[in-house]
């Protein structure tokens, strides 16, 4: 039998995984089917959802079947728990508010499963991206935002390295999610109409996820008092763990007008909320543990984006240390959050990422 | 010759199904939990067997838990869904499967309420609605039943217990193959079917368990089935299962419509021919295989064994209590009179039966009752 190039497929039960991996069992790869087991059992009471993905893992396993590939499942529970959700849980107790999914795919996609990858012998991981990745032959890549941006994914991809990139393939980058639908029914696949899920992967319904973090690790929210903008008290809050930036609902107050949280001190386990929503906007911030994918100038004009589903907007961005940056808007943006990962883009390509450290 | 009417008791194992499960017993032998290729194999068919049922029953795959009989199905619902509350509201007319089962829990401090059923075994929602109280943890009332094939209203039964949030169990193992339903058209929270009753293998059943409700499981051992059911997965048989699930699907509407037709054939020939005959259950909605008739002053036991060298297969009753010569506690419930609760015959139709097998059993019991 001809030696095959080994390549792992990342399925996660989707139609968009289970799509991308036939592009490769076209091509004549071995491809090995792997998909990530993250939740244990749990006492979740929830109608919507089925108990620890298993609905998921059924569907990746007739996904394999059909593509008759090998399926394998990787046990990253003890590092989801570790690196993903006790990095959200600490993130929280101080008034940030973190982005698990960017630190997810950093780890565990693109981390554990890269790393199991290499152990096998496989080339590198595919996945379900919409994202276009061009290599130059000599190591590096670039990555771009795929011809169906809806789903916005490059924004969550922002933490990669280009280690990681050049191990990564996304065959999706230049189709749309209709003509991957068409694929999928074509090829006869089983979850070519699956709904797309609109749920976070992770939280119980009922329970917000900073309440459900607390929970897990076991730590109890502060209540504290809930401030306007000129020092006057309007109610309590149940914990600063539970508020972001820039939010409206489930306050618990009436001030007449729609109050908006617009800073969180942790100093004084203090929620401040407003009225002036202008007060949320913010031009200037600084940004950590920045990922350079593509720039070598100290001094980038480019646009950023500083939460998902956001149109990214023209910036400065300035470096300040090799992993460290300072970012300056050109036009002042709603409810830049600490915490939250940053991208920076030049036109639809992803030139760096990081972290929204401090915003003034 | 021989005609076999006792498709309630058990049926044949299709052909499609037979065909579909040999392999995995001798090839795709692999444990379903094991990582290797053999695994793989094994684990992808209970995966197609429950996406199968699933359709069959309008859940989603991962809402199947399978085990080793409607018995153990039933089992499983009623001990693994009592929490704190200690009442549970099932009927009179139960199998064994799940009356036993509250049987048991009465004996372990629990109290049970059985509703009655009037003459044509139908249960009252007012008795239903009367019967809840604050400590009501669980209700568990047939779809259709074993002897008479009346159909419950399930999806009434299921409005009470949902504007009073109580769980509901319906044991669906005479109703799967022979009327349409699913499991969001009743509303019930669990359901039981059996392989062995839709032309499927012996030893293996299946639990429908709604997202969301959690069981407390009766058998500890390895992680199988969400921990729910523990023991290495009867593959072949989840794989009969699955398939007959799939053929009683496909061919639902046909099938009402010919178990009908050789019932209310048989039904209507006994009457003709036997003047003092009386279907019991007849006025209610019934199941498409079943009648339930009575012949004052013929014993069940001389009519069964008449028909039996006459090669007639039937039975008195369910057959799990066919061996002691008790009477049926679901026609006593009915108010049977003693004479008719004597003389009864349970007709169970098939796929299998034929417009000849109907007649030669008209025939011949007009001969023995006519004779005597």
């Amino acid at each position: 039998m001809k030696n095959r190039t080994k390549i792992v497929a990342a399925l996660s039960g989707g139609v968009d995984s289970a799509v991308a991996a036939s592009t490769y069992v076209e091509k004549g790869y071995e491809v090995i089917g792997v998909t990530l087991k993250m939740k244990s059992c749990d006492d979740s009471k929830e109608k919507t959802k089925a108990c620890c993905g298993l609905d998921d893992n059924i569907q990746a396993r007739l996904v394999a079947e059909k593509l008759n590939i090998p399926h394998y499942f990787l046990d990253v529970r003890q590092d989801f728990r570790e690196k993903i959700l006790k990095y959200a849980w600490k993130e929280y107790s101080v008034a940030r508010t973190p982005n698990p999914c960017v630190l997810c795919n950093f780890h565990l996609k693109f981390g554990s499963l890269l790393d199991f990858a290499t152990e096998i012998g496989a080339i590198g991981v595919i996945t379900g991206h919409y994202a276009i990745l061009e290599r130059d032959g000599t190591g590096s890549v670039k990555l771009f935002k795929g011809k169906d941006d809806l789903k916005n994914q490059t924004y969550f991809l922002s933490a990669l390295t280009q280690e990681q990139l050049n191990r990564s393939y996304m065959p999706l980058g230049d189709i749309t999610k209709v003509e991957v639908r068409q694929i999928a029914s074509q090829l006869g696949l089983p979850n070519a109409t699956k709904q797309e899920s609109q749920d976070a992967c992770f939280g119980y319904k009922g329970e917000g996820f900073a309440e459900t973090l607390y929970r897990i690790f076991d730590s109890k929210s502060i209540p504290g008092d809930i401030i306007t903008e000129d020092g006057k008290i309007v109610g309590r809050h149940n914990g600063i763990n539970n508020y972001t930036i820039g939010q409206r609902k489930g306050l618990g107050i009436a001030l007449g007008k729609p109050a908006y949280v617009f800073k969180i001190d942790k100093e004084s386990n203090t929620v401040y909320v407003s009225t002036d929503s202008s007060l949320l906007l913010k031009s200037t911030f600084t940004a950590i543990d920045m990922n350079w994918l593509d720039s070598t100038e100290d001094i980038i004009q480019c646009e950023v984006q500083t939460r998902y589903r956001q149109t990214p907007l023209p910036a400065i961005v300035e470096k300040i240390t090799s992993t460290t940056a300072s970012i300056k808007l050109l036009q002042p943006a709603r409810a830049i959050t600490p915490g939250q990962a940053l991208a920076v883009y030049r036109g639809s390509q992803l030139i760096a990422g990081g972290w929204i450290d401090l915003v003034k | 010759m021989y005609t076999y009417l006792d498709y309630n008791s058990t049926t044949p194992v299709s052909k499609d199904v037979l065909d579909e499960m040999i392999p995995y017993f001798n090839q795709m032998y692999g444990n379903p939990s094991s990582t290797h290729t053999y695994g793989q194999k094994a684990i992808r068919a209970v995966d197609m067997a429950r996406v199968r049922i699933a359709k069959f029953l309008g859940s989603k795959p991962d809402e199947i838990i399978f085990t080793g009989s409607g018995t153990e199905s039933d089992n499983l619902a009623i001990s693994g869904v009592l929490n704190t509350k200690k009442h549970i509201i099932t009927s009179s007319i139960e199998h064994s499967a799940v009356y036993n089962s509250c049987k048991e829990l009465e004996k372990n401090g629990f109290k049970v309420t059985y509703l009655p059923v009037d003459n044509n075994c139908r249960i009252s929602i007012d008795d239903l609605e009367n019967a809840i109280t604050e400590d009501t943890a669980l209700i568990s009332i047939m779809l259709t039943n074993n002897e008479t094939g009346v159909i419950q209203d399930i999806k009434r039964v299921a409005e009470v217990a949902e504007k009073n949030r109580i769980t509901l169990h319906t044991d669906a193992v005479q109703a799967a193959g022979k009327m349409k339903f699913s499991v969001d058209g009743l509303g019930v929270d669990l359901l039981t079917i059996s392989g062995h009753k839709i032309y499927g293998p012996k030893g293996i059943g299946a639990l429908y368990v709604r997202r969301g409700l959690k069981l407390h499981p009766m058998i500890f051992g390895g992680g199988q089935e969400k921990k729910i059911r523990a023991g290495t997965e009867n593959v072949p048989g989840i794989v009969g299962l699955g398939k007959a699930c799939e053929i009683a699907g496909e061919n639902i509407e046909r099938n009402i419509e010919y178990l009908s037709r050789q019932r209310d054939a048989l039904e209507q020939g006994i009457l003709k021919n036997v003047s003092f005959a009386k279907v019991n259950g007849g006025l209610a909605e019934r199941g498409s295989n079943t009648t339930n008739i009575s012949f004052p002053g013929i014993e069940s036991e001389t009519m069964i064994v008449k028909l039996d060298l006459n090669g007639i297969a039937v039975s008195s009753g369910s057959a799990c209590g066919a061996t002691s010569r008790e009477t049926s506690r679901v026609l006593t419930a009915m108010g049977l009179s003693a004479l008719d609760l004597f003389s009864v015959i349970r007709f169970s139709v098939g796929l299998g039966t034929t417009d000849e097998d109907i007649e030669r059993t008209v025939q011949t019991i007009s001969k023995i009752c006519n004779k005597l």
